[in-house]
């Protein structure tokens, strides 16, 4: 019995926090958007304009998988066949885009378009769908390299010498053997990028501008520029049931493919010929510098000052612009605050989370695992819209305070604290449990000596991507930082890009430096430590 | 130091793995439970060591009923086969886990890690990580870390099963001194028979969950009471004049005067070539010879008498 009320007092904090803080406003979006009464659902939905948006939303995101795919699946071969000095680094680096904040991305990809002239002149790209695709396949790169290179390089190889000795050529073993196991990583990967794309808000509402409008952008600009709560709860209604129509079409299609396969170590190569180097150097050197550019240039940029070069935008982030309500140092200020108050919640609801899912009652066990996967497969969007709407009264009267803030952006980081602790938990062997016990450790005793030092780093590293996530959260924080004090990095960078004026964009380059060094910073000093594979 | 086993039970819902089970282990004996894999004998160490709830029966020590009592108030040590070390302490740290638990004092705990690991044969290994560690080093780890808090009783799950086979003989020969030196009362579980009879003062064979026999290693090769065990140690079981017997695998032998059987197959074993011959009654025998006979003729065998043995029952 004692051990019981033990856990029903570890499980009720995740499920207080996410009944509070995600079911309830995502409900509320629900209700809002299914019982619309000033104008009715199928009014809204069958206005050509909404059409047009939802449309728009598939499309791109479907051009931008299949770009994504196209552009990372070279260096995935050849990260996932040969072994070559460099390959850890060129791998490293592949995954930086992928953790940089998407108005850091954003003000890459202004960079780049200031840079070589593209946004005047003769080919004028800003405001176009082409830089928005570029900037998915920038970010997305990592997502094809990690989850199919990180499969690809343990398949074991002896079924490819297999069809080569039964006398199939290296291109046929290829096409027979290795693509059609490599298919249900293949999928996995399509399905994520599709997702992300799918609910990719900031790009699109900071590189699209007024021209461009996905499902995720129209909810924020009916939701708080027209204050039209109807209209952008429907569009979150039909955001949510498109999303879940992905999620169930996908994993029924992974479940289908995926079979099961016995991975080896490491499958890679040195280089056998001169070609083979030629073509690795190739496509590794190409894909790096796609993925270098927009740094590159955006680290230029936040150097150029006047007609030279100089430190003057980034003395400028500790004066106050016209434009925010506080200085830039301050946004930086209330981030790093937000950031340490998210981490900190994300570690006590996701570790509770964590030791419940992995050691607690089996069956309540699972279905709060399947309940923590809900906050990662809603877009961040919806989820700062429903806490918008349903946060505004007592007892969760929240809107005003800081601290709701924080708890949205906590939300996004629990799954990783989550996934980041439990397989461990679960890893342990039980005998290494039995053993201490045969030992004389009581039950209390074999927690402290044996659980604790394994999740301890394991926690670690899920807090420290909690906090990576909530510096440089942009969506849900665009929906409840509305407060003039409480304004954060990306939200100063987001309100600085979409000014025109060089010194302004002068400035958004510089803070999303500083942005980039802290995020990249953090995680790689979590991810050094990263056995696991959170990421 | 007796261990008493009473009518010991478990079920895994329609199975049952451990049936009826009674065992009284003496003070400083060596016992082997010896069966094929699934015949309950590591969940009746496990029963011992108060990590598997059992359905009926008793457990007590020296006259203690410790039935309910949790795993680590017994005091009893164990050894599983992937010796499942705490991979994030090193050597000593693992060894000195049991005694820390019994809060003994830093400068008792420092000299009995070293004198364990002496023992085993490591020392100097202390400050090492576990996972630079070879198989056999880290089963002697695993032994000094359950020989070190003294315990009562030292249950040895396959201990050596995992081992390649010649460093398996010289762990099982190590394995066996220390433990008549240390005295200490032992059950050791294994599916190898001559691992079991180097070790054993007293072997349980075990089958189906079910104690099939109990006794010496000289008593339960010679003497087996069941076609189970038989069959198990190699022996021939067969109907002789109307009665179930066994026919011992070293009963049969070359003799001049014995009867002539067809030699059907001839294999090379190293110190001795392994015959198999068929008798009229079309069963098959095994015998060992120096010289490799030639496959298809015959040779004249004898069977010798004493060496046949009535099953009861």
């Amino acid at each position: 019995m004692n051990e019981r009320r033990a856990w029903a007092a570890i499980g009720l904090l995740p499920v207080l926090f996410l009944s509070a803080f995600f079911l309830y406003p995502v409900g509320a979006v629900l209700v809002r958007g299914l019982t619309a009464d000033s104008t009715s659902l199928a009014d809204i939905v069958s206005r050509p304009a909404l059409r047009r948006v939802v449309w728009f939303t598939f499309w791109q995101a479907s051009v931008s998988t299949a770009l994504t795919l196209l552009a990372a699946l070279p260096l995935t071969a050849v990260l996932a066949n040969f072994r070559f000095r460099g390959r850890r680094l060129v791998r490293a680096l592949v995954t930086i885009p992928f953790v940089l904040p998407t108005v850091v991305v954003a003000a890459a990809f202004v960079a780049v378009l200031d840079r070589f002239g593209l946004d005047r002149g003769a080919v004028n790209l800003r405001h176009t769908v082409w830089v928005i695709l570029a900037a998915h396949v920038f970010f997305n790169i990592a997502v094809v390299v990690r989850t199919v290179g990180g499969f690809w390089s343990q398949l074991d190889d002896r079924q490819e010498q297999a069809a080569r000795s039964l006398g199939a050529s290296p291109l046929r073993a290829f096409w027979e053997v290795t693509v059609p196991r490599l298919k249900a990583a293949l999928l996995a990967s399509t399905a994520i990028v599709f997702l992300f794309t799918f609910t990719s808000f900031g790009l699109i509402l900071l590189l699209g501008g007024s021209r461009m409008a996905s499902i995720e952008t129209e909810i924020f600009r009916y939701a708080v520029s027209r204050t039209d709560f109807a209209t952008a709860a429907v569009l979150s209604v039909v955001q949510l049931v498109a999303v879940l129509a992905l999620v169930v079409v996908s994993t029924r299609l992974q479940r289908r493919t995926t079979g099961t396969e016995r991975l080896a170590v490491d499958r890679s190569t040195p280089f056998t010929t001169n070609r083979q180097r030629a073509a690795a150097v190739l496509v590794a050197t190409a894909t790096l510098a796609f993925l270098a550019l927009p740094v590159a240039s955006l680290v230029e940029r936040s150097f150029r000052h006047g007609d030279g070069y100089g430190l003057g935008n980034y003395r400028a982030l500790t004066e106050r612009v016209p434009l925010l309500p506080v200085s830039a140092l301050r946004a930086l200020g209330n981030s790093l605050a937000f950031g340490v108050t998210a981490a900190a919640i994300a570690f006590a609801v996701g570790g509770a989370a964590a030791l419940f899912v992995a050691l607690g009652p089996k069956r309540l066990g699972k279905a709060l695992d399947l309940g923590l996967l809900l906050p990662l497969g809603t877009s961040a969007v919806t989820l700062g819209f429903g806490m918008l709407i349903a946060l505004d009264e007592p007892p969760l009267d929240l809107r005003q305070s800081w601290i709701i803030i924080p708890i949205a952006q906590a939300l996004i980081g629990v799954p990783f604290v989550v996934r980041a602790i439990a397989p461990v938990l679960q890893s342990i062997d039980p005998k290494v449990r039995e053993a201490a016990a045969t030992l004389g450790a009581a039950p209390w005793a074999v927690r402290r000596e044996i659980d604790l030092p394994l999740a301890a780093k394991a926690a670690a590293i899920g807090t420290g991507f909690a906090f990576a996530i909530a510096i440089g959260e942009f969506g849900a924080t665009s929906f409840v930082g509305r407060r003039p004090g409480h304004l954060t990095v990306p939200l100063s960078i987001a309100r600085l890009l979409g000014q025109p004026g060089e010194a302004l964009r002068g400035q958004a380059m510089a803070l999303s430096v500083v942005l980039m060094l802290v995020t990249t910073i953090v995680v790689f000093l979590v991810d050094r430590n990263d056995q696991a594979g959170v990421l | 130091m007796t261990l008493d086993l009473r009518d010991i039970a478990v079920r895994f819902g329609a199975t049952t793995a451990v049936d009826d089970v009674s065992l009284t282990v003496d003070a400083g004996e060596v016992i082997a439970l010896l069966g094929p894999s699934g015949c309950g004998k590591s969940t009746l160490l496990r029963v011992i060591a108060g990590l598997q709830r059992l359905d009926a029966g008793s457990v007590s020590l020296d006259g203690h009923d410790i039935t309910k009592a949790p795993t680590h108030t017994r005091d009893i040590g164990l050894m599983f086969q992937d010796h499942a070390l705490f991979a994030h302490r090193s050597v000593e740290q693992n060894v000195d886990f049991g005694l820390r638990m019994r809060k003994e004092a830093a400068s008792v705990r420092r000299a009995r890690v070293d004198e364990l690991l002496a023992l085993v044969g490591l020392p100097g290994f202390g400050p090492r990580p576990i996972d630079g560690l070879s198989g056999g080093e880290a089963q002697r780890v695993a032994l000094a870390r359950a020989l070190a808090p003294n315990p009562r009783v030292l249950l040895l799950d396959e201990p050596l099963a995992a081992l390649d086979r010649s460093r398996r003989e010289q762990l099982t020969d190590e394995l066996r001194r220390l433990l008549r030196t240390l005295d200490q009362t032992t059950i050791h579980v294994t599916h190898d028979q001559e691992e079991a009879f180097a070790i054993a003062d007293r072997i349980v064979v075990m089958n189906k969950g079910r104690v099939e026999q109990v006794g010496s290693p000289i008593e339960v090769w010679s003497r087996p009471q069941s076609a189970f065990v038989a069959e198990f140690f190699g022996h021939t079981v067969a109907d002789v004049d109307g009665e179930r017997c066994v026919i011992r695998s070293d009963a049969v032998a070359v003799d001049p005067g014995g009867e002539p059987m067809r030699i059907v197959d001839v294999i090379f074993r190293g110190d001795h070539h392994e015959v198999r011959v068929v008798d009229e009654a079309g069963r098959e025998h095994r015998l060992a010879v120096d010289e490799p006979p030639v496959v298809g003729t015959e040779v004249n065998v004898a069977i010798d008498p004493a060496a046949v043995i009535a099953l009861p029952g």
